[in-house]
């Protein structure tokens, strides 16, 4: 599975969330870590790898989605049936695009080598409204080659898991930036 | 003439008299039987009972549920005075001013010392009081043991007898080990020593206490016993010396006259060497040195791992793999280049 390299405003967005202090595992794992004696364990900075893999999941489930509903698009089915040399359309306005729901799950595990001690999964739930402006799509042999944001704006709400309920974690709207997959990057 | 006879009366004048006097009583019996039924039980008023009680002088009387401890101690006094005091006056602390007007109060020392306490209990009929020179003896603040301790070997075969070191602070003076974290107690003692004879992960909880509180240190994973190492799952490199090439040595006999040695003895200075040999040689496949074996903790870290899971299907996985694919491409072409 590709995961890209996570959206800087997903990043700060991730981080103001976890400041809350929401997640039970990472408190959890907080407490193992003030527990155990192993200086090497101590180093780890748990709640810095658990934002980092959290924002590259969001950003990868939100960039793969839009990509999804934009190839099921009829402009771009249209375009598809065409393409049997390369070339490249602009899709200035798209309409807005309402993302299925998706779950970036990350689990927290205390080893010893390769004996597992305690684990603790978190299981979010996203969902999403896009707008997409100044899309480039380039298209070859009735296939999406290369896909670029011009601009995108996203309004995104992230729940916690628990069990049959779901809690409200997080919602923000902004522009994001996705490395190496906007138009104006080289 | 007949003379009149004065002590006889006229039968007329008598029947008269009968007649009047039953009329009379036939009228009172009809007009006084009714009221007489009318008639309300009578009342017996008696004086009011005024109990006028015989007041004495108060005789004041304490107790306290403690007198000696380490600070901050509390100490709950309790009024045992006779007589019936209506008011308390209470020095706790020997200052000479009152600290309290409770019949029973509480008071906390916070200071080390030697405190004498006051009571003056008053009535009506006047006041006692109640001195009682030391009565409270504070100590000096103890600081609560704080658990802690070191054990080994920390990993290793079983049987593994690991040795337990207390390293609390604060002069604990009992200690609750549970060695298998299973709950239940193994061993009261300081230091203990213990086998573990089954393989697995073992979380160590210690409780210390002493007068001033109690800790608990609990190290998770502290010891790992590992299955016991056969020779099938880590064949030992041997070396097969040609039975030709091997120099025949005399064995010289042992004396006569002196100690004769157990047979099994004679193989002991072998066993060392062959136990020396399969330890080295044990630890060289594990890439470790024997001092790292039994100096180092537990190889424990913590694992972040993650996925995403779509509700629905994945049209778009190949689309973005490739992608991704084409650009790390690109920038190894562009990097070559260069």
């Amino acid at each position: 599975m590709v995961v890209l390299e996570p959206s800087p405003e997903i990043v700060e967005e991730v981080a103001a969330m976890l400041k809350k202090g929401s997640i039970p595992a990472l408190r959890e794992a907080g407490n193992r870590v003030r527990k155990t004696p192993a200086p090497s364990l101590k180093s780890i900075d748990i709640p810095a790898e658990f934002q980092k893999l959290l924002s590259s999941y969001l950003t990868t489930g939100l960039v793969r989605l839009s990509i999804q509903k934009v190839q099921a698009s009829d402009e771009l089915q249209q375009s598809l049936q065409d393409s049997r040399s390369a070339y490249t359309i602009l899709l200035h306005r798209l309409p807005v695009l309402r993302l299925p729901e998706y779950s970036p799950y990350i689990t927290i595990a205390l080893k010893s080598g390769a004996t597992e001690i305690w684990q603790a999964e978190t299981t979010f739930s996203v969902t999403a409204l896009v707008t997409l402006r100044n899309t480039l799509v380039t298209l070859r042999e009735e296939k999406l080659r290369e896909f670029r944001f011009g601009s995108l704006n996203a309004g995104m709400s992230i729940y916690l898991k628990k069990g049959p309920i779901e809690e409200a974690l997080h919602s923000f709207k902004r522009d994001l930036t996705i490395p190496g997959m906007m138009a104006g990057e080289k | 003439m007949r003379p009149q006879s004065s002590g006889r009366s006229d039968p007329g004048t008598v029947r008269s008299w009968l007649f009047i006097t039953a009329v009379l009583l036939l009228f009172c019996g009809c007009a006084v039987m009714p009221a007489l039924s009318q008639v309300q039980p009578p009342v017996i008023v008696r004086p009011p009972m005024t109990l006028i009680p015989d007041i004495k002088i108060p005789v004041a009387g304490f107790t306290a549920d403690v007198t000696a401890g380490t600070a901050p101690l509390t100490v709950r006094f309790t009024d045992m005075s006779l007589n019936n005091p209506t008011s308390w006056s209470w020095d706790l602390d020997g200052d000479g001013l009152s600290d309290s007007q409770a019949g029973d109060p509480e008071y906390t020392y916070s200071v080390a010392g030697s405190y004498t306490v006051t009571l003056t209990v008053t009535n009506r009929a006047g006041k006692d009081t109640a001195v009682k020179q030391g009565f409270i003896t504070v100590g000096k603040e103890v600081p609560s043991p704080v658990a802690g301790f070191s054990a080994s070997p920390v990993r290793g075969t079983e049987p593994l007898t690991v040795r337990f070191a207390d390293e609390s602070r604060n002069n604990p003076t009992a200690w609750w080990w549970d060695v298998d974290n299973d709950g239940t107690i193994d061993s009261r003692e300081k230091n203990p020593v213990w086998t573990y004879t089954e393989s697995g992960v073992y979380t160590v909880r210690l409780t210390v206490s002493s007068d001033a509180g109690k800790d608990e240190e609990v190290n998770e994973a502290a010891i790992i016993v590992l299955e016991p190492v056969t020779a099938s799952r880590t064949p030992l490199p041997t070396t097969n010396i040609p039975m030709t090439s091997m120099p025949s040595i005399p064995i010289p006999l042992p004396p006569l006259a002196g100690p004769v040695q157990p047979p099994g003895f004679a193989w002991l200075p072998a066993l060392i060497i062959v136990a020396c040999l399969l330890t080295g040689a044990y630890l060289l496949m594990r890439g470790r040195s024997s001092r790292q074996a039994s100096d180092d903790g537990p190889d424990l870290h913590f694992e972040v791992t993650g996925g995403i899971e779509y509700g629905e299907d994945d049209a778009g996985e190949d689309l973005l793999d490739s992608m991704v694919e084409e650009l790390e491409e690109r920038d190894e072409e562009e990097h070559g280049r260069t």
